[in-house]
């Protein structure tokens, strides 16, 4: 569905590049995590996604088409929520009314659902609310648009504790085989639980692009306070009372994965990531 | 056709707030403007034995100088929705055309704008009209303005209406350029690329003479129809590449 062709993108006047011969696909359906540290290219990388941004070389085609060409059948398909944005002073309602003729699919029964699990209603001035009340009304609008893809940078950035837990809820149940959500984020904690698929990036490319069932099958998530155990682990980090560490499965059980940790080891320890998966897949 | 209608109605309703405080804002500045006038000229017995209003004039001369400092304004707008990162995502992510949405922020700044100055122009000089006349000032001579009556050569309200044209698909291109304070990059730009013509051209006369002789460049007067072909040709071809920057437009700017 979308396909990310060996692109290179540099920002005007840096003499390196962002992102160097990225090459990504991914299939519909499913909720991606988009990991990495700061300055690795997630936001650009979402960007070059949806045509925003021009890659000096390579291309993102989406359904078959170059996202760069921003043609209207591919922009009323994908939708973005930024990290920052802007909405006009003007009622949910009314900018609701405007914006949503623009989307084939979208829904005025979902979206009255999304509002109401954020406790949110309708009839808002949009230029009175707060930053964080603001995502939420957007991000209700966004799925209520009911795009195949929808790509959000940040998402949980500026929610409160209880719109971080509906924001959960309520990921996890918009999401079918035609859909595919990508999140781009630092606050790990805040989706671990709803992802589907996991690709950790620098700029150099994909550390890891596997599915949450596929780790799970070759690495195992725990904690240990043996220093032997640590010390012969694929990854280990101490924690308050031992280590956190990872180990590969040996067909024991499957364990939740710690985002954070595999974060880290795929930072640490890239070439050996790559090959459990690539040996897994043999 | 759809998707303009969409695009078009999307610009004027996101932004109709702030559009109609700059017209009431326009209209109050003009109607002050045209009372404080009549109270300067039609006070005047002069007017009344030469059967003249003399407030059109001094009117005239405003309402032209505000035009085209308006239509400059107006039309450096045009690109204010590509003015900061956020409103370029929002802008370049609507499923539209990039020509729908060019043309809808167009459209209500450039000709729209200048079309509702006018009615207002036309508005306040009625209102000093009517406070004028009412208020029954022994010889005084107060009419309505119009055109005719002031004989003022159709050639030069053209003339004018063509350097407003001219003048605005800069300022339209200079929006494309220059995504904040454009108006004032734009003025800059046009004062530097002046005084580098007005040198060229200076050094162009001062080669051509020869043993006193001045050797005329260009030949006879154009005819105005001429005059207007080339100057809509060379707007729309300043309008074409503006909309081209625009249609490549990225989040950042580039260059």
């Amino acid at each position: 569905m979308l396909k990310i062709d060996n692109i290179t993108f540099y920002y005007p006047r840096r003499k390196s590049p962002v992102i160097d011969g990225f090459s990504l696909e991914m299939k519909p359906g499913g909720i991606y995590g988009l990991l990495g540290r700061n300055g690795a290219g997630k936001s650009t990388l979402l960007y070059l996604i949806c045509g925003l941004l021009t890659p000096k070389h390579g291309e993102v085609n989406y359904k078959g088409v170059n996202t760069r060409l921003r043609r209207t059948s591919t922009l009323n398909d994908i939708f973005i929520v930024p990290e920052e944005f802007t909405l006009p002073p003007i009622s949910l309602k009314s900018y609701v009314e405007i914006n949503s003729r623009f989307y084939p699919k979208f829904s005025q029964k979902d979206l009255e659902d999304h509002l109401a699990k954020f406790d949110m209603p309708l009839d808002i001035n949009l230029g009175a609310l707060s930053m964080g009340q603001k995502k939420k009304a957007y991000m209700c609008f966004a799925l209520a648009c009911n795009t195949s893809l929808l790509l959000m940078d940040e998402p949980t950035n500026g929610l409160d504790i209880p719109g971080k837990n509906s924001f959960r809820s309520f990921i996890a149940s918009v999401i079918n085989d035609e859909r595919t959500i990508v999140i781009s984020t630092h606050q790990v904690r805040d989706i671990d639980s709803i992802l589907d698929h996991i690709i950790i990036m620098d700029n150099r490319g994909a550390l890891l692009n596997e599915s949450v069932v596929s780790i799970s099958e070759r690495l195992l998530f725990t904690t240990t306070d043996s220093r032997e155990v640590a010390d012969s682990a694929l990854f280990a980090m101490p924690t308050l009372g031992g280590y956190s560490v990872v180990l590969p499965n040996d067909g024991t059980g499957e364990t939740d994965i710690n985002l954070e940790i595999l974060f880290e080891l795929a930072l640490a320890r890239p070439e050996m990531l790559k090959s459990i998966f690539k040996e897994g897949r043999n | 056709m759809q998707n303009f209608g969409l695009t078009f109605s999307k610009y004027l309703r996101e932004n109709s707030r702030q559009l109609l405080i700059k017209m009431l804002g326009l209209l109050a500045v003009l109607v002050v403007l045209a009372l404080w006038i009549g109270y300067a000229y039609n006070m005047d017995s002069y007017a009344y034995y030469m059967k003249y209003d003399l407030a059109h004039s001094t009117e005239l001369a405003f309402f032209a100088i505000i035009l085209l400092f308006l239509a400059m304004g107006g039309a450096s707008e045009v690109m204010a929705f590509m003015n900061t990162k956020e409103h370029r995502i929002s802008t370049l992510m609507t499923p539209s055309t990039q020509l729908s949405k060019f043309l809808s922020a167009w459209i209500i700044n450039v000709p729209v704008l200048v079309g509702v100055y006018m009615a207002f122009a036309y508005f306040a000089d009625f209102v000093r009209y009517a406070v004028y006349s009412s208020l029954d000032i022994p010889d005084t001579y107060v009419m309505p303005f119009s055109f005719k009556s002031n004989d003022i050569p159709s050639e030069v309200i053209q003339a004018y209406f063509m350097f407003v044209i001219f003048l605005q698909s800069l300022f339209v291109l200079g929006g494309t350029i220059w995504s904040s304070r454009a108006y004032i990059k734009t003025i800059i730009a046009l004062v530097a690329v002046g005084l580098l013509y007005s040198a060229l051209v200076s050094l162009g006369f001062n080669l051509t003479m020869s043993g006193g002789h001045y050797h005329r460049i260009f030949s006879d007067e154009p005819s105005l129809t001429a005059m207007w072909i080339a100057n809509i040709a060379v707007s729309l071809g300043i309008y074409v590449l503006a909309y081209f920057r625009f249609k490549e437009s990225e989040i950042i700017n580039r260059w």
